[in-house]
This record gives C-alpha cells, sequence and structure tokens, in this order.
C-alpha cells in the first residue's frame, strides 16, 4: 500500500470521529469533556443512590404509618362501633382524614355495610399503602369482629418530598459540578494553559522572526520540564544561529575577498593578454596559434597579411587549418600546389599533423617564406612564417658569386699550370737535347723552379679554395693500407736519396677501409712526410696509423696517424707559428728547405674539414713528431680496389688531350691530374703531331673525334704515318651519333684502345687508361666491364619497364654501371606513353606485368609509332626456358634477356640494338631513294 | 640457418652486378624488404578473389626478386604456385601463401642479419 494513502486514511478517520464530536481545540475543553461526564456521572450515580435509599425509607415509614393507623383506630372504633354510634365514627373518620397522608378510609360493619367513609374512597384500589383491618371489640382473648375498617394512605407528600428532594439534589449537583469545572479550569489554566500559552507565544515569536524570549515558567512538573526542555533548544538554536551567522559572515567575507582577487586576476590576464597580443603584433614574422583541434586560436596581422592578402576574411578565429590552406589554394597564393592541387594539399595536411621542421614555400611574385611549424605541449601549433625573400635572393646570389669564384678558381688553376706544364715539359725536352754543362746546369735548375713553382701554384690554389670553403671532400672508401703505402711509396726515393730509413705501420686493429676522400688524405700523409724527410739529415721517418677508440654502434672509427722523425726539431717559441698561413719557423729554413709554408696549413684545414686534429711536438735537435685523428666510418674495402689499381697504373702517365675545344681540354685535363697523370693539352692536331714527334714519349693519346682542321680519325692515321709503330695508343672520344655503317668500319679499322663517348664519364674515362696503360691480370674486372660496353657505343636512349620495384633498381644499377642513364617505368602502359613522347633506341620490356603483359605493350608501340622510331624492343624474361623464348621472337620481341640480367649479354644486346637499328634505318633510307 | 634460407653467394653476385657500392646493395635491400610484404598482400588479395592471372603475376614478380636475393626456398615456393596458376591447378592457394609468408618473414631476417655488420 504506498505510503501516502496512510496518513491520509487516518486523517479522514481522525475528522470522521470529529464530526460526530465537539471538536476540542483547547486543551481545557479536552480536560473538561473527561471531567465533567466523569463528575455528573458519579454525582448522578451518588444522588441517585441517596434518593433511591430516601425513597424506600419514607415508603417503609409510610407503611408503618398505616399499619399504626390502622391498628389505632381500629381500636378506637372498636367501642363506637359496638354502640353502633355511627356519628362517633364519622368523628373518628373525620379527624383522621385530617392527616395529610390519609387518603381514604372506610368502615364496613359486621355485615358488611358501609358505615362511614371518608377521602377518596374511589380511588383505594389505585393506592399502593391500603389495608383492611377487623375491628374486634372485646378484651383480649374474646373479641366480637365488630366490624371492618379499610385504610388507604396516599403518597402524595412522598411524592411532595421527593420532588423537593431531587430539586435539591439537582441543585446540589449542579453546584457540585460548577465547582469542579471551575476548580478545573483554574487548575488547568494554573498549571497547563499559561505555560502553553507562553511557548506558543515563544514560537510564535520566532515564527514571525522576532527576537528570541525564553519562556517564563518555572514549576516542577512535566510542564515545567518541557519548559525548561524548549528554553534550552531555543538557546542551542540561538547558539547555532550564532555560529551560522559568523560563519556565513565569514564566508560571504572570502567570498568578497575571492571576487576581489578574481577581478583583478581578471584584469591582469586581460593586460597580460592584451601585452601578448601586442608583443606578437610587433614581431615582423607572422605568427600563427591552432588550437588542439586545429582551429585558429589568434593570428597576428602579419601572418595575415603576408600570407593570405586577398582571403584575409577567411582567416578569422575558429577556421581550421585545411580550410584556411584550401582557401590559399583556390586564391592561387601558393603557385606549387596549382598543379595538382588535391594532392599537394594531402601532403601539406600530412606535413602539418607531423612537423618534420622548417621548410621553404614559394608564393606569388617570387616570394619565398620560411615556413615553420612547431607542436606546442597541449598539442595545439604554432605557425610562422619568415619572409626570406631577401635572403633567399642572397642566397642565390652568394650561390652564384661562390659559383663564380670556384670557376675562376678551376679557370685560374688551369691557366697557371698549363704554362707551367709547358715550361717543365719544353726543359725535360731541352734537357734531352745536346747541351754542354753549362746548359744542362741552367736546364736544370729550370726545371726544379718550375717544379717548385708548380708546388707553390697548387698550394696556393689548394689554399684558396679551402679558404673560401670551396674545397669539398669526397666520401668513398678509402683503402687505408693502399692510401698510406702509395704515400710513403711517393717519398721513399727521396728518402734514399737521402739515407735516411723509411718506415711505414699499420697497427693490426685499424680497419680495412673507411668512408674518406683518400686523394686529400694522400695530400696530408704526402705533405707531413715530405716535411718529415727536409727536415732530416739522418736517421729515420716513420709513419703510423692506430686506432685510437672505435664505437660499434655507429661503425665509426677514430683513426690516429704519426709521423715522427729524427730531424732538426722546432723551437718551442715557433711552435704557435707552425700552422699559421706563410710562416715558415725560421726564415732561413726557407732557403735551405724551400717550401711555400703554406703545406702545413693545408694540411691542417684539410684534417680539420675532416673532422679530425692535429698537434705536433718536438724537440730542438731531436726530432718531430706530427699526429692528426680521422674519424671515419668503418665501410668494406673498396671492392677488389679497382680505382686504386686503375689509378696505381695511370699513375705518373703521360697523356696527351687533343682537342679544339678548351672547355674540354680542361676537363680532361683536371681529371687527369687528379689521377696522377701528367696531361699536356694540344688544340690543333698539328700541335698534336708536333708533341708526339718530340721525344718525349707519350704513353696515350686522348683525341677528339670533331675537329675543325681533320677530325679524330684523320689525326689518328697521320699519326700511325708519322710515328708507325711508335704511335702511343688512342682513345678516341666521340660525342656526335653518326651509325653509318662505314664510319664504324673506319674507327674499328684505326684499332682504337677505346671509344668514348662525350661527355667524359670519369669511371670509363679511367678504366680505358688503365687498360691502355697497364693491361694485366689486375684489371681483369675492369677489361670485362669494359667489354661489356658495345663498341661503336653512343649515347643511347634507353627505356626500362618493369612493375617489380626491385627489378627496376637493379637494372638501372646495371645500366648505370654501363654508362647508361635510363629512364624507367613502371607499366606497359606508361611504356606506350613514354615511347610516344620520346624516341628511344632501345626498350628493356618485361614480360610478366599485371595490367598490360610486355607483349602486348610492345604490339602497341610498334603500331604506334612509324617505322623509323620504332625501338629494339628486348623483352625482360625470368623464363629460361627455351620454347618460352622463341615464343617472344615469334611474337615480334626484337631480342631477349634473362633475368637475373646478365652484363655481358646486356652488352650484347645494346649491340645487337645498335645493329639492328642501324640496319633498320639504312633500309628505310634505301627504300626512300 | 642463414645459410639455408640465404645463398650469401647470390646476394655477393648481385652486388657485383650493380657496380659493388654496397650502399645501393642495402637500397636493394630495404627495397626488398618493402615491397615484398606488399606482393604477399596482393597475392592474398588475388586469391580471395580468385583472380588467378594476377596472383601467378605475383608469384613470379616474387619469384624473381627472390631469387636475385639468393632465397631459393622462397624462390621456388614461388615458382610453384605460379606455375599452378599457369595451369590452373592451384589448390588450397591461401595455405601456400601462408608457407611463403612464413618463408618470406625468415628470408628477411636472414637479410637483416646480413645487413648488420656491413652497417
Amino acid at each position: 500500500m504506498p505510503p501516502t494513502e496512510r496518513p491520509v486514511r487516518q486523517v479522514a478517520t481522525a475528522r470522521r470521529r470529529s464530526r460526530w464530536l465537539p471538536h476540542p481545540k483547547s486543551v481545557q475543553a479536552k480536560v473538561l469533556l473527561f471531567v465533567v461526564p466523569v463528575v455528573l456521572l458519579s454525582t448522578m450515580l451518588v444522588f441517585t443512590l441517596f434518593e433511591l435509599n430516601a425513597r424506600a425509607q419514607a415508603e417503609e415509614e409510610l407503611r408503618a404509618k398505616l399499619e399504626r393507623l390502622a391498628e389505632i383506630q381500629s381500636a378506637v372504633l372498636a367501642e363506637s362501633l359496638w354502640n353502633v354510634n355511627d356519628a362517633q365514627v364519622e368523628l373518628i373518620l373525620a379527624s383522621l382524614i385530617t392527616d395529610q397522608d390519609v387518603l381514604a378510609a372506610s368502615v364496613f360493619d359486621d355485615r358488611d355495610r358501609l358505615v362511614a367513609s371518608v377521602g377518596a374512597t374511589d380511588r383505594i384500589e389505585r393506592s399502593d399503602y391500603v389495608i383492611s383491618r377487623e375491628i374486634a371489640f372485646g378484651e383480649a382473648g374474646r373479641e366480637i369482629v365488630v366490624g371492618q375498617l379499610e385504610l388507604a394512605l396516599t403518597d402524595a407528600r412522598l411524592a411532595q418530598l421527593r420532588g423537593e428532594r431531587l430539586f435539591l439534589t439537582a441543585a446540589l449537583a449542579g453546584i457540585l459540578l460548577a465547582a469542579v469545572i471551575m476548580a478545573t479550569i483554574l487548575a488547568n489554566k494554573q498549571a497547563v494553559g499559561r505555560p502553553l500559552a507562553l511557548l506558543m507565544e515563544s514560537i510564535n515569536r520566532e515564527q514571525q522572526g522576532k527576537s528570541r524570549q525564553a519562556v517564563d515558567w518555572q514549576s516542577d512538573d512535566e510542564i515545567g520540564q518541557v519548559v525548561s526542555a524548549f528554553n534550552a533548544m531555543q538557546r542551542r538554536q540561538s547558539a547555532y544561529e550564532a555560529q551560522l551567522k559568523e560563519a556565513s559572515d565569514v564566508l560571504e567575507q572570502r567570498v568578497e575577498e575571492r571576487t576581489a582577487g578574481l577581478v583583478k586576476a581578471e584584469a591582469k590576464a586581460q593586460q597580460a593578454r592584451a601585452q601578448l597580443t601586442d608583443a606578437i603584433e610587433s614581431i615582423s614574422e607572422g605568427f600563427a596559434l591552432y588550437d588542439p583541434n586545429d582551429r585558429l586560436v589568434l593570428a597576428n596581422s602579419t601572418y595575415v597579411r603576408m600570407m593570405y592578402s586577398g582571403i584575409e576574411k577567411d582567416i578569422e578565429e575558429n577556421a581550421t587549418f585545411e580550410t584556411v590552406i584550401r582557401k590559399s589554394v583556390a586564391a592561387g597564393l601558393i603557385p606549387d600546389a596549382l598543379k595538382d592541387t588535391d594532392a599537394w594539399i594531402a601532403d601539406r595536411m600530412k606535413e602539418h599533423r607531423n612537423p618534420q621542421g622548417p621548410k621553404l614555400q614559394k608564393r606569388r611574385n617570387e616570394e619565398w617564406y620560411r615556413l615553420e611549424e612547431r607542436r606546442t605541449d597541449d598539442g595545439g601549433m604554432v605557425v610562422t612564417f619568415t619572409d626570406i625573400t631577401e635572403l633567399q635572393r642572397a642566397k642565390e646570389a652568394a650561390e652564384a658569386a661562390n659559383d663564380a669564384k670556384s670557376a675562376f678558381l678551376a679557370t685560374m688553376s688551369h691557366e697557371i699550370r698549363t704554362p707551367l706544364n709547358g715550361i717543365i715539359g719544353m726543359s725535360t725536352l731541352l734537357k734531352d737535347t745536346k747541351l754542354d754543362d753549362e746548359q744542362q746546369d741552367f736546364c736544370d735548375t729550370i726545371e726544379t723552379a718550375a717544379d717548385t713553382l708548380l708546388t707553390i701554384i697548387n698550394d696556393i690554389l689548394d689554399f684558396s679554395k679551402v679558404e673560401a670553403g670551396a674545397l669539398e671532400l669526397e666520401a668513398e672508401p678509402m683503402d687505408l693500407t693502399v692510401a698510406i703505402e702509395s704515400s710513403v711509396d711517393l717519398v721513399a726515393s727521396r728518402a734514399g736519396e737521402k739515407g735516411i730509413e723509411l718506415a711505414c705501420r699499420i697497427e693490426p686493429d685499424v680497419p680495412a677501409a673507411i668512408l674518406g676522400d683518400p686523394v686529400r688524405l694522400k695530400q696530408i700523409l704526402m705533405n707531413l712526410l715530405n716535411n718529415a724527410v727536409k727536415f732530416t739529415e739522418e736517421g729515420e721517418v716513420v709513419l703510423t696509423c692506430a686506432l685510437q677508440e672505435s664505437h660499434a654502434a655507429e661503425d665509426m672509427a677514430v683513426l690516429k696517424f704519426t709521423v715522427t722523425d729524427t730531424g732538426i726539431g722546432i723551437p718551442e717559441d715557433r711552435m704557435d707559428r707552425l700552422f699559421k698561413s706563410f710562416s715558415q719557423v725560421d726564415a732561413s729554413t726557407t732557403r735551405r728547405y724551400g717550401g711555400t709554408g703554406l703545406g702545413l696549413v693545408i694540411t691542417k684545414r684539410l684534417v680539420e674539414l675532416m673532422g679530425g686534429e692535429i698537434t705536433v711536438t718536438s724537440r730542438i735537435g731531436e726530432g718531430t713528431e706530427f699526429s692528426f685523428t680521422l674519424p671515419g666510418r668503418i665501410v668494406a674495402p673498396p671492392k677488389r680496389s679497382r680505382n686504386a689499381d686503375l689509378l696505381s697504373a695511370i699513375e705518373g702517365a703521360r697523356v696527351l688531350v687533343l682537342d679544339d675545344n678548351r672547355t674540354n681540354r680542361l676537363i680532361i685535363s683536371d681529371k687527369l691530374q687528379n689521377w696522377g697523370a701528367v696531361p699536356t693539352e694540344a688544340a690543333r692536331p698539328s700541335e698534336a703531331l708536333s708533341h708526339l714527334q718530340g721525344a718525349g714519349p707519350f704513353d696515350v693519346v686522348i683525341v677528339d673525334f670533331k675537329m675543325p682542321e681533320m677530325n679524330g680519325l684523320e689525326f689518328t692515321e697521320a699519326a700511325h704515318k708519322a710515328l708507325g709503330d711508335g704511335t702511343p695508343p688512342m682513345i678516341l672520344f666521340s660525342s656526335i651519333t653518326s651509325t653509318e655503317r662505314s664510319f664504324r668500319e673506319q674507327v674499328g679499322a684505326m684499332n682504337y684502345a677505346a671509344i668514348l663517348t662525350k661527355p667524359a664519364k670519369s669511371q670509363q674515362l679511367l678504366a680505358a687508361l688503365a687498360r691502355t696503360l697497364a693491361p694485366d691480370a689486375q684489371n681483369a674486372a675492369a677489361v670485362a666491364m669494359e667489354m661489356a660496353q658495345p663498341v661503336g657505343r653512343h649515347d643511347l636512349d634507353i627505356l626500362l619497364v618493369d612493375d617489380n620495384a626491385i627489378n627496376r633498381k637493379v637494372g638501372s644499377k646495371i645500366l648505370k654501371r654501363l654508362g647508361y642513364e635510363a629512364t624507367v617505368v613502371t607499366s606497359g602502359a606508361e611504356a606506350i606513353e613514354a615511347c610516344r613522347e620520346r624516341d628511344f633506341h632501345i626498350v628493356l620490356m618485361d614480360i610478366e606485368m599485371p595490367d598490360m603483359d610486355g607483349i602486348t605493350a610492345a604490339n602497341h608501340i610498334r603500331d604506334l609509332l612509324p617505322e623509323e622510331r620504332v625501338p629494339f624492343i628486348a623483352a625482360l624474361t625470368a623464363n629460361a626456358i627455351n620454347s618460352e623464348r622463341d615464343a617472344y621472337l615469334e611474337a615480334g620481341m626484337d631480342g631477349y634477356l634473362s633475368k637475373p640480367i646478365d652484363i655481358a649479354a646486356l652488352g650484347e644486346t645494346l649491340n645487337e640494338a645498335l645493329e639492328l637499328r642501324l640496319a633498320r634505318r639504312a633500309a628505310i633510307s634505301a627504300r626512300e631513294n | 640457418m642463414q645459410d639455408e634460407v640465404i645463398d650469401k653467394q647470390a646476394i655477393d653476385r648481385l652486388l657485383d652486378m650493380i657496380g659493388g657500392d654496397p650502399e645501393d646493395l642495402q637500397e636493394l635491400l630495404d627495397e626488398f624488404e618493402q615491397s615484398a610484404p606488399d606482393i604477399v598482400a596482393s597475392m592474398r588479395t588475388a586469391a580471395d578473389e580468385g583472380d588467378l592471372r594476377a596472383l601467378r603475376i605475383n608469384a613470379h614478380s616474387l619469384k624473381s626478386n627472390a631469387t636475385d636475393m639468393g632465397a631459393h626456398r622462397l624462390s621456388a615456393m614461388c615458382a610453384s604456385l605460379e606455375a599452378a596458376c599457369r595451369d590452373e591447378t592451384v589448390r588450397e592457394p591461401m595455405a601456400q601463401i601462408d608457407a611463403i609468408d612464413q618463408e618470406l618473414t625468415r628470408v628477411r631476417a636472414a637479410l637483416t642479419a646480413l645487413a648488420g655488420p656491413n652497417g
């Protein structure tokens, strides 16, 4: 049963009960309600009892009176009757009736005749008090009944008495009741009503919110207890309220304080924000802050102006970064994005989410900006734009200046060396002519001076390169043993001449090769060794190489090279000048020992460029020790040290370079010099011929084909005619794409040691030279590589088609090794497009490809292109089955190569391609003619 | 263990073929590392879609790469899958692809171990 019903029912019940009862609203009434009935009842009971008693008594008396009277009167009447004295009887009766109580009396004679009666004889029967007595005369014992008396009494008097009594009783009861009621009321009032009223008053006061007053009542009874309890409660309540108010007051105060504090803090924050905004506004960079959800929080006006002029209204707070970017692109602000907008935007967003570092962005009007994005700690992003257009321009200008400088240096080095080489060459020639002693001496002097000058110039040029920061170091695997030993070798003869012991030791823990610049390392070692030998009169010079430290984790090693000598030493006070430019220890030493004083400076710079440090210790008269550290990554030594072998093969070789084009001559001479060969240049065939005919034998001649006076072929012929068997081997350089058979035949007839295409690829030139000059087992590998190159090779345009990334890479690398830069595509469709756009000589087509297989693609290409443009298409297949291969040929492929690609086979195919092409073109021209 | 999975000589031959530069070789190894799992994934898709031709071509691709890397066993597995595709006698392609995937994992581990000392 839901709880709410209960009380309702109870209330209803209570109400129902009260409807039938007077509804007492006061204790007073309630008490009276109890007292009155009780008192009433009890008085009524008492008085009723009393009354009943009285009434019984009265009746008793009356009855007794009746009997008495009857007796008496009978006696009285007896005589009268005997005497038949009726008058007497009447008299007696008359006196009887005077008694109030007598109602009636009747006398009868012995014959039941009424003698006399008196009173209301008709009502006798109705009375309760009736007696009949025999009247007897006589003496006791001898009575004679003379008559009968009938006497009736009335209880009227009783009734009257009763009434009076009742009245009295009622009055008494009333008085009693009234007294009780009064007493009750008074008592109540005294004991209960007053205190309750006081309580009520107090409560009302409280309800009305007036101040509390204790109830002024004291008594020992329950009411008193309640009152004192109430008062106590009030006091407690007051106390609580006081506490509460206090607390509330305190709280209010605190709140006020806090609010005041907050207001202040708010003001400060506002100020700070204003400050920050000002600060951000004032910086020259564009600055923007995006929240972790990529929405713009704030941006300074520079940012908006710089980057988004024209779409400023789109750069508003809460715009997402992507929106901003899209709008910029749409407004054409970023030229690079116009090509492939969606891809650009996707890239940009990727970078934005994961910024890798500053990047440059080009905007309209060739403006460049440096854009930097950084994540903040809470995941937001700060984007800064710096206008680096000027910087960029300056950079470009500086680069241009640098390029100009480098070009100048290169040119100068060439310009200076050439005449020097001429002088040296001439003096050598001169020495071989008939000279007398004096002339011989002069010649020697010239040679020495020229050599010295060359060294000095080399030093100066190196120095200026180093100072200009134009010195670039190679990073290739350096075979340390080879580098060290060859340096020592070069000093050996001079040491031997002076009778000095020359030793070199490589510690066993030194790695076989590290990454570095072998040429420069040799330069350093040469410088130190030369110095050591130069300044030592007797004793020894030792070169040591040891492993100073290594970090296995990164394959980094630090080597320490030491050159120790037992020479004249360096005085302490000169040590600091040692590495300074142009200073020698002592002016006299320059005269005695020569040198520019630049060697050590360059050495020091080189060492530092390589990441090492150089130190020196010395004692006068005892010797000197130079040592330097060289860090480098441990790598596998260059395979079979091909280059080292090749370089050693051409070291010191005298090479004649014939080319009418100065730049070409320059390039080739430079390379030759770097390799340690000795080039001589000739601009015209006649010059070359006279060089050749001069006594100085040349080891090899490099000839350009295309020259004005006579072409390379003709020159070679002339040379052979002039020198016969003494003609040095020749290497022909050709930049033409003549594919005529006759030309090829002619070239073949000249028996060139090698035919190379321009521009001259270093590796090939080096290999060709090495092969020409030292055709022995050492170069077997190089030879094999060379053989792979088709004779009459021209620059071939090669297209490589393969869907597999690894195959593509391998193929390109092999082709690169052969000296070809192939175009690479990944599908048949792309191959067709490529052939449509460009003329390829040869297509290497993978057969097994998804989407479009190789055969189909090849057929498309053949169908698409006019006959003279159709390339040689070779199938690349992993199928080794002959029948399959033949099938390819039948399907129209011009050739096939199996995978993995064999270099020799590739070379042959390239040859074949060339020949086939020539044949085709010949056929076409024949047809057209 | 390595030798069974990878034929070192094949790697050496590869290195030689591309010019002897260990960096180039590393490029190829990295490329293999990256692309081989993609090929296997393509194989699975092809098997799912019942595309025999695509499956054959992918198997062919992986076979040739595996041969380059000297992973002869892997290459053989791919070869037989390729042949089955050609003859249309492929049974339980997924199981075969799983086996190929497992072998590929071994191959990759062996290649990584190889690359270690050379950095």
